[in-house]
């Protein structure tokens, strides 16, 4: 686990949502090598299997010939199959392998935050290939081609598979934090976490609150722990002094006032661009933060309504609406 | 006044006799114990002389000799409280019959081994000899009063200054004498010292480095006395095995074969003497993807192994009579709804409460007949520390093919024994046993049973389309409650016939010895050292006795009636109650017999005789043999 | 509740893109005796699973024995009707290894309170996720009339013909007071829009879920709600935007209490009842560790498990 700076809280929040994946990955891995197994055992001598499966102490005590008609196996016995299952064991077996490193991009000076992202996810997305590909011969649909179990990306993965994916720990230079077409990968449970290196435009991730999307820019990892166990998608930024510190829970509340809490706002404005944004723009991302953070006079809380899940959401605020708009303007055409 | 132990057998107490001088004698194999008051230690004392003669090569079985209380009160027989270990040149399969030699601590405990028959004839007894001159006067006649119980006999005593030497090192001696006496057994039989202080050094890795010391040092101040005091050695020979070899008790053997077995949940509710295992697991279960679960009682520490099974994750259970009891209904709910499970029971002396930490084999029927209604299902029987290694993988594959459930009987004696045996080399064949979440092929119902074998395939909660409610209650292929007298008795045929199914799957049972003669004594569980023992010696006296050892129990393992068609006669030797056939109180009619016993005699219309003890304790070979000279047929040949 | 699952294959992309409708959750035709209140608990539960989308393959119910226990076999999804009193400790063993499953357990007043009593206290420790409901009738049913440890003081049953000798047990009050209590409500079997949406929060609970359900017997109670049913005065609604809102009974009932479900204290004091039978949620607090969560340990390979194996042996070898 990399230790040095901001990563270390950063991943340290984030132990259990990698265990579990990893975890995922190697149920599944084990699942593919007992049908295997199962599959090559009509290839192999089946008494010898269940001989070996019964352990010595049934040497000379039970037939193994015998025993081996309980076993209901596969009769599958396609080659290609299996070798796909094969392929599929391999892809798992090398993702959970390489554990955290999975969940680990570095975007190199001058690099294109979207696509290392992108690319990172897309190879988290070989796990889920492989299970589509395993799925298919479990089911005894498999077609001729090869069962592909290469990356997929984001945008092809379903509803359940968002939920499961690790989160990603990004390290990017602050020049190079363009966040904004990251939007399209928060969905389902799906975390990103950038940690920034040098200077940053102050609100980098303004723009993405919305209501059931957690958001948190930091400088020391707090909030972290509440950003994780967040049952929707989330981003977070560990961002240095000259950014503002701030944290949007969906859960705390229906209003963006309710749910945004500022600890933090730079004391100077910006007075150059950076990453692509003028100086204007980043004041503008500053004002939309405080903005919806304020309550509006004259307005009541709205009594606690707890918003206990993204689909329970009013999509009718017009704070909320309002960043929905603004996200829509930007400019995705020379990011991709 | 002192009375002195016999003059003739008093140690030269003057003889400052160097090593080099005493008489070595070798010996094939020897038994000894360490006895002390509870608290002070002589459990590890052995323990590590144990592990470190096993280390060298030599073959080892330990036996715990355990008080009922956490602290009993010090100086009474029945705090007694420390172990025997037999070691050997050869392998140790038993615990033997007397102790060659004792070490005491206090002459109550000596007492009570004494008492107990412990204690072969010319015994060799180290004994702490403070008590004999202790102020407190009720102290010194009680020491007077044991040398006199103690006396007459062939006995060698060797007065040792434990106390006196120990707090040459520690102002506490009570806890420094047992690496004390483990010097002087270091020293006695020529242990590796080098192995003898890695052992020390085990128990310390987790505490300062000057306790360390100080039981090293200790340790070496006993060797020290030893060599200047003692002036015999016994020299049991090691052949180093030609394949890796492990030690542990049954115990341990079991929560390491469940791992091994791919198991990953062991639900338990304190009991002793199964909890061990479960210190074991807990211990290390969770970096091999498992847990325990503490249940809050017997019947829910079942209840959630049933779940865990249900779900797809074959779970164990561990407990011992008095829970078995309690999981009863459990059990039953197990069988009729076809969910494996594995469930070991490791038998305690009985009934009710009875004797917590002795041995016992007598929940044979229960474990076979205890569930009100006909519940058929697997019940087996490791015989040594290797094989509660190795049942669980064995049990966990034939509860899963068979879809019911596996009872393992293991005992107080495997629980707690020590014995080496070969390491096993666990496979990924063992563990194969994750989920199959397939999609149910249409029409699959869960209860397809094969008419003819009873068997059906397993589905899983997660499995698209295989949507069923499994019922406690009599229920068609389908799961459907009914009860019709068709759909009943075409359950109970079809659970029934899964047993039959598996009993043509067994092979006959191995004798030991000839095939025919006059006397076949058959045995389970964990007595098959001390009979193979006693019956190779009265085979050496000509007589003409074999054995037989059974590991199924249900369905009982083929042949048996051809088995014992082939001998004069048979007898089961068993470590439970049968009325004493000598006493004319009992009739062929009215004595109640030994349990395996009783199953023989209905599976096979064979008059199977039976020898069993309930002494709270293993069986001596010795007393086996003797049984079998009684037991011989009329006319046996001699 | 949790999804996380056991592995990839453990559901599919196909099931995931159907949409599940009521009669998805239909199975054999509920044989409770007509006008039992455990139809409508059926039918309630039927709304919600549908409205939570809930896989029939993904979700088991888990019952002991009893006129409630029947229950499992009128789901479609998977489900384990086992011994009496029972339920518990087999949804505990189904959660902790498979946490990728709804679990919902189904029990009587004689089952949860009674024979099983032990294993609601401790299950409210372990605090599971999953959703327990108590279908209380005050009475066994099934076995035809004796009293049950929620009769009423004074019901006469074939056991206690001259009236049930003790007060009955509190089974709100008994829940609040364990450790851990994370979720507890109380609904009513003739309020079918209130069983349902506090079936809803118990589901999206995070934790474990207790709801006793008033449940009426046809045959053997019916008197002891029938005073309930028809004046709705004797009934009061704790309301809250954390607990239980049911709009369309706001006008039936004019008895309402403002309750906020975090505030234990008060949840106790409402639990005992003063006359008053209060409905909705008693007490609600996700901050409990979650039992299968806590002990949670991360999956091994059959490699890394035979070198752990082997890692241990070498403690053992000589």
């Amino acid at each position: 686990m990399p230790s040095d700076g901001r990563f270390g809280p950063a991943f340290d929040g984030f132990q259990a949502p990698l265990s579990a994946f990893r975890s995922l990955l190697v149920n599944t891995g084990e699942e593919v090598r007992a049908m295997l197994l199962g599959r090559r055992s009509t290839l192999e001598s089946r008494a010898a299997r269940v001989a070996a499966e019964l352990g010595p102490l049934a040497a000379g005590r039970i037939d193994p010939e015998r025993f081996a008609t309980l076993v209901f196996d596969h009769q599958d016995a396609d080659p290609a199959a299996a070798e796909i299952l094969e392929r599929a064991l391999d892809v798992l077996t090398d993702l959970a392998d390489r554990g955290e490193r999975l969940s680990l991009v570095q975007v190199s000076a001058g690099g294109n935050l979207y696509d290392a992202v992108a690319r990172a996810l897309g190879e988290i997305g070989r796990a889920f290939s492989a299970a589509r590909a395993i799925l298919e011969i479990r089911s005894g649909r498999h077609g001729g081609d090869d069962g592909g179990v290469g990356p997929l990306p984001f945008g092809r993965w379903t509803k359940a598979e968002r939920r499961l994916a690790p989160p990603l720990v990004v390290r990017v230079h602050g020049s190079d934090l363009r966040p904004a077409a990251l939007a399209e990968f928060l969905d389902g449970r799906q975390k990103i976490i950038l940690a920034v290196e040098g200077q940053c435009v102050p609100a980098p991730l303004a723009r993405f609150i919305t209501p059931g999307t957690y958001v948190l820019q930091t400088a020391d990892g707090s909030g972290i722990d509440r950003f994780a166990a967040w049952e929707g998608p989330g981003i977070a930024a560990l961002v240095p002094e000259s950014a503002a510190f701030f944290e949007h829970d969906p859960a705390a509340g229906a209003a963006p006032w309710e749910r945004i809490t500022i600890t933090h706002l730079p004391e100077k404005l910006p007075r150059r661009t950076l990453a692509g944004l003028s100086a204007r723009q980043q004041a503008e991302e500053i004002d939309l933060l405080r903005s919806l953070a304020t309550r509006p006079a004259g307005v009541e809380s709205v009594a606690g309504a707890p918003t206990p899940a993204p689909a329970a959401k009013k999509k009718d605020d017009p704070a909320d609406k309002l960043a929905a708009w603004l996200l829509s303007r930007v400019d995705l055409s020379n990011l991709g | 006044m002192r009375i002195a132990a016999p003059a003739a057998l008093l140690p030269d107490k003057a003889s400052e006799t160097p090593a080099a001088v005493a008489t070595v004698t070798t010996l094939p194999g020897h038994t000894l114990e360490v006895v002390s008051d509870s608290g002070e230690g002589a459990q590890r004392c052995a323990q590590i002389f144990g592990t470190v003669s096993a280390k060298m090569g030599n073959g080892i079985w330990t036996v715990e000799i355990i008080p009922a209380e956490i602290q009993p009160p010090p100086r009474h027989p029945t705090s007694a409280s420390g172990n025997r270990v037999r070691i050997g040149t050869g392998a140790v399969t038993n615990w033997g019959d007397a102790a060659d030699l004792i070490v005491a601590f206090n002459e109550q405990a000596l007492l009570q081994r004494f008492r107990l028959g412990a204690l072969a004839d010319d015994a060799i007894i180290l004994i702490e000899d403070m008590w004999a001159t202790h102020a407190d006067p009720q102290i010194r006649n009680a020491w007077d009063d044991a040398m006199e119980e103690l006396g007459g006999r062939s006995f060698r005593f060797i007065n040792v200054p434990m106390e006196e030497q120990c707090l040459t090192i520690v102002d506490n001696a009570r806890l420094g004498k047992n690496m004390f006496a483990l010097g002087l057994l270091t020293c006695i039989y020529g242990r590796d010292l080098d192995l003898v202080r890695d052992a020390i050094a085990q128990g310390f890795l987790k505490k300062a480095k000057s306790a360390l010391q100080t039981n090293l040092d200790l340790f070496e101040l006993g060797h020290r006395w030893a060599e200047q005091h003692i002036d015999f050695r016994i020299a049991v020979p090691a052949v180093k095995p030609d394949r890796a070899m492990v030690a542990m008790n049954g115990n341990q053997a079991i929560a390491l074969g469940s791992i091994a077995a791919g198991m990953e949940l062991c639900a338990m509710y304190p009991i002793t003497p199964a909890t061990s295992a479960s210190h074991y697991l807990s211990d290390v279960f969770e970096k091999f993807g498992g847990i325990v679960h503490q249940a809050e009682d017997e019947i829910a520490a079942i209840g959630v192994a049933l779940g865990s099974s249900f779900a797809g994750k074959v779970a164990f259970t561990i407990t011992s009579g008095p829970g078995l009891a309690l999981k009863t209904e459990f059990i039953a709910l197990a069988i009729m709804t076809e969910t494996p499970l594995v469930l070991v029971d490791v038998q305690r002396g009985g009934p009710s409460t009875g004797l917590p930490t002795k041995v016992e084999q007598s929940d044979l029927l229960a474990a076979l007949y205890g569930q009100p209604g006909d519940a058929p299902h697997v019940v087996m029987a490791p015989a040594t520390m290797e094989e509660c290694f190795l049942c669980m993988t064995t049990a966990r594959r034939i509860a899963e093919a068979l879809r019911t459930v596996v009872i393992v009987l293991s005992d107080a004696n495997l629980a707690s024994g020590v014995q080496r045996f070969p390491r096993p080399e666990p496979s990924e064949h063992w563990l194969a046993q994750p989920l199959d979440l397939a999609p149910v092929r249409d029409g699959l119902r869960p209860y397809d049973w094969d008419p003819q074998r009873g068997v059906s395939p397993r589905i899983v909660p997660g499995q698209p389309g295989g949507m069923f409610t499994a019922t406690g209650l009599s229920h068609d292929e389908a799961s459907h409650v009914g009860y019709t007298p068709d759909v009943h008795e075409r359950g109970c045929q079809m659970r029934s016939r899964k047993l039959a199914l598996f009993q043509q799957m067994l092979e006959p049972p191995a004798v030991n010895g000839d095939p025919t003669g006059d006397l076949l004594v058959v045995g389970w569980g964990s007595t098959l050292g001390a009979i193979e023992e006693a019956v190779e010696r009265a085979r050496q006296e000509g007589l003409s006795v074999s054995s037989l050892h059974l590991r199924f129990l249900s369905p009982l393992e083929p042949g048996l009636k051809e088995i014992f068609q082939r001998f004069g006669k048979v007898m089961t030797i068993e470590i439970n109650y049968s009325d004493d056939p000598t006493d004319p109180f009992f009739t062929s009619e009215n004595r109640r017999r030994g349990q395996l016993c009783w199953l023989l005699r209905a599976h096979t219309l064979v008059d199977v005789d039976c020898w069993t003890r309930v002494p709270g304790e293993p069986l001596r070979p010795g007393q086996i043999l003797q049984a079998i000279r009684e037991s011989m047929p009329q006319g046996g040949s001699r | 509740m949790s999804d996380l699952c056991c592995s990839l294959l453990s559901s599919t992309p196909d099931s995931e893109e159907r949409e599940w409708t009521i009669s998805d959750y239909e199975a054999a035709l509920a044989r409770w005796c007509p006008g039992c209140g455990d139809h409508a608990i059926l039918a309630a539960v039927q709304r919600m699973l549908e409205a939570e989308q809930l896989p029939p393959e993904q979700t088991v119910f888990v019952s002991g024995i009893g006129c409630a226990s029947r229950f499992p076999h009128y789901v479609r999804a998977y489900g384990f009707h086992g011994i009496h009193g029972r339920a518990l400790p087999i949804a505990t063993g189904v959660k902790l290894r498979r946490p990728d499953l709804n679990v919902f357990v189904v029990m009587g007043d004689g089952d949860c309170c009674s024979i099983g009593a032990a294993h609601w206290i401790h299950s409210i420790r372990y605090n599971l996720d999953m959703v327990a409901l108590m279908l209380d009738n005050g009475v066994y049913g099934l076995t035809k009339n004796q009293t049950s440890p929620t009769s009423p003081r004074g019901l006469p049953s074939n056991t206690q013909p001259r009236g049930a000798i003790l007060p009955p047990l509190n089974p709100i009050s008994a829940t609040l007071g364990v450790a851990n209590a994370s979720f507890v409500a109380q609904t009513a079997d003739w309020l079918p829009a209130h069983v349902f949406a506090t079936l809803r929060e118990a589901f999206r609970h995070h934790g474990f879920a207790f709801v006793r359900v008033l449940q009426r017997c046809p045959k053997y109670t019916e008197n002891i709600f029938s005073t309930l049913v028809h004046d709705p005065g004797l009934v009061e609604l704790m309301v809250h935007p954390d607990g239980v809102v049911v709009p369309e009974l706001d006008r039936m009932f004019k008895n309402k209490v403002q309750h906020d479900p975090a505030d234990l204290d008060a949840a106790r004091r409402l639990a005992v009842s003063d006359g008053n039978v209060r409905l909705g949620v008693f007490y609600r607090n996700e901050t409990h560790p979650v039992y299968e969560e806590t002990r949670a340990v991360p999956a091994r390979s059959a490699g890394e498990k035979l070198a752990l194996l082997n890692t241990e042996l070498d403690r053992y070898a000589v």
